[in-house]
């Protein structure tokens, strides 16, 4: 209660009610933050990260310049909470991918199916997490590498025991992840989204190999 | 039955070109040598050509006559930095080993080039990708070279024969970028424990676990008693 200087202004305010549109602030805040990623999503698809500024995140967006900065203090920033909102809505396609028997192998294919699936559907998410993010380098890319091996990590969850026994070593992780990526993005650039439903076989088997080994994953990357 | 890939497989190292070297040709070496640091430690999107001057310790006009510009200067820093690396991986190799032999010793040579050389491997393996169009496509080539050298290994077993067209491509880029996430963490560690990691991701595929390990820790044996 007995606060001291402006802080007891801004308590006041924050009791406002809320304004003529009857919106909640907070409701308008997530709003126009969606709108900011959003838009980013498709200035970054079109023009890629070095060339996409916050004056074209606004146009794209169409939230003004100075709401686009009491969100974030630099485009960077902006690129790295798009990633992250990205990567929840791929993480839960992938987690909540239907299975139909009680398998980790078929779990696996499942959420192979499922992540091609959604980026399938989504050419830009596609440029902007996987095409665009080599040329820009630096904060970007290495987010981009991050969730790469948390897809991979998501894709092999629950790997029994016995199988993962064997030993699957961080290096191994993280050439999985290496060549996913590059599996997907040859994917895409064989033109048309529904190539990504191709790489099907390809991102079984290389997700597999390393839990069962090369023989048993390219017969589960063969059947469906 | 075992031959280098074209690129690794340039004959000899000569021996006599070091006197043969004009001065030119050592001071755009000294420069090409500075410049790289620049590009590690800057990057090469921030890195300008006052920069690249300053670093070089070489006049404006000096610089220019050697270079075209940034981007001409970094593919020539590339192309130096590359040209090291097969240096060191055929100098490791034994010209008549057999694939796994040559797996197993040109990653050890790689990795530990790797290790003692971060600033020029940075802009090798992480630069290069944002160097401009001509480095990219430099960069897809080295790594179209390894892809063509890991496909020997399809000869090794039936089972190899089988692997889908583009794996090994998918093989060269996921250890091109292990390598990129360890070297901007600063991480490579221990070449010694990494390369024999990465040969098993290369090798096992085509000789299957047991031969893979086998060959890995032959190879070690080798190394040892060659020390």
């Amino acid at each position: 209660m007995a606060q001291a200087g402006g802080k007891g202004e801004r308590e006041t305010l924050r009791r406002l009610p809320p304004g003529r549109h009857g919106l909640s602030r907070e409701f308008v805040a997530q709003n126009q933050q969606e709108r900011l990623i959003a838009g980013t999503l498709v200035a970054v698809a079109d023009h890629g990260f070095r060339e996409t500024t916050v004056t074209l995140i606004s146009k794209e967006s169409g939230v003004s310049r100075r709401t686009f900065y009491s969100y974030f203090d630099t485009k960077e920033e902006c690129f790295l909470a798009t990633f992250d909102l990205l990567e929840e809505h791929l993480l839960v396609a992938v987690r909540e991918a239907p299975v139909s028997r009680p398998s980790w192998t078929a779990q696996v294919q499942a959420r192979v199916a499922a992540l091609l699936a959604v980026l399938g559907e989504n050419p830009d998410l596609v440029r902007f997490a996987l095409i665009a993010p080599p040329a820009a380098g630096g904060a970007v890319l290495e987010r981009n590498r991050r969730l790469l091996e948390r897809l991979v990590d998501a894709v092999v969850e629950g790997a029994p025991q016995s199988l993962a026994k064997g030993g699957v070593s961080e290096v191994e992780r993280e050439a999985m992840a290496g060549s996913l990526s590059a599996v997907l993005a040859a994917a895409v650039e064989g033109d048309g989204g529904d190539q990504l439903d191709g790489a099907f076989p390809e991102v079984v088997e290389l997700t597999l190999a390393p839990f069962v080994g090369r023989r048993r994953a390219m017969a589960a990357a063969q059947k469906r | 039955m075992a031959q280098l890939p074209p690129a690794l497989s340039n004959g000899s190292v000569e021996q006599g070109r070091i006197s043969q070297r004009t001065i030119e040709e050592e001071r755009r070496e000294q420069i090409l040598a500075a410049i790289t640091e620049v590009f590690a430690k800057r990057g090469y999107p921030s890195a300008t050509v006052e920069h690249l001057i300053a670093g070089g310790k070489v006049s404006m006009g000096g610089f220019y006559n050697y270079f075209e510009g940034k981007e001409d200067c970094f593919v020539q820093a590339y192309e130096r930095v590359i040209a090291q690396i097969f240096d060191r991986i055929r100098e490791a190799v034994p010209a008549d080993a057999e694939w796994q032999t040559q797996v197993t010793s040109g990653l050890r040579a790689l990795v530990s080039y790797l290790v003692e050389q971060p600033l020029a491997s940075r802009i090798v393996l992480l630069e290069a990708q944002a160097g401009g169009p001509e480095a990219v496509r430099r960069y897809n080539e080295t790594l179209k070279q390894a892809a063509a050298f890991l496909r020997r290994g399809r000869a090794e077993s039936r089972e190899a024969e089988k692997l889908p067209e583009s794996f090994e491509d998918a093989t060269a880029s996921g250890l091109v970028w292990l390598l990129q996430s360890r070297l901007a963490r600063g991480e490579l560690g221990d070449a010694a424990e990494l390369y024999p990691q990465m040969g098993k991701v290369v090798l096992e595929p085509y000789l299957g676990r047991e031969r893979a390990e086998r060959a890995l820790r032959d190879a070690n044996d080798e190394h040892a008693a060659s020390r």
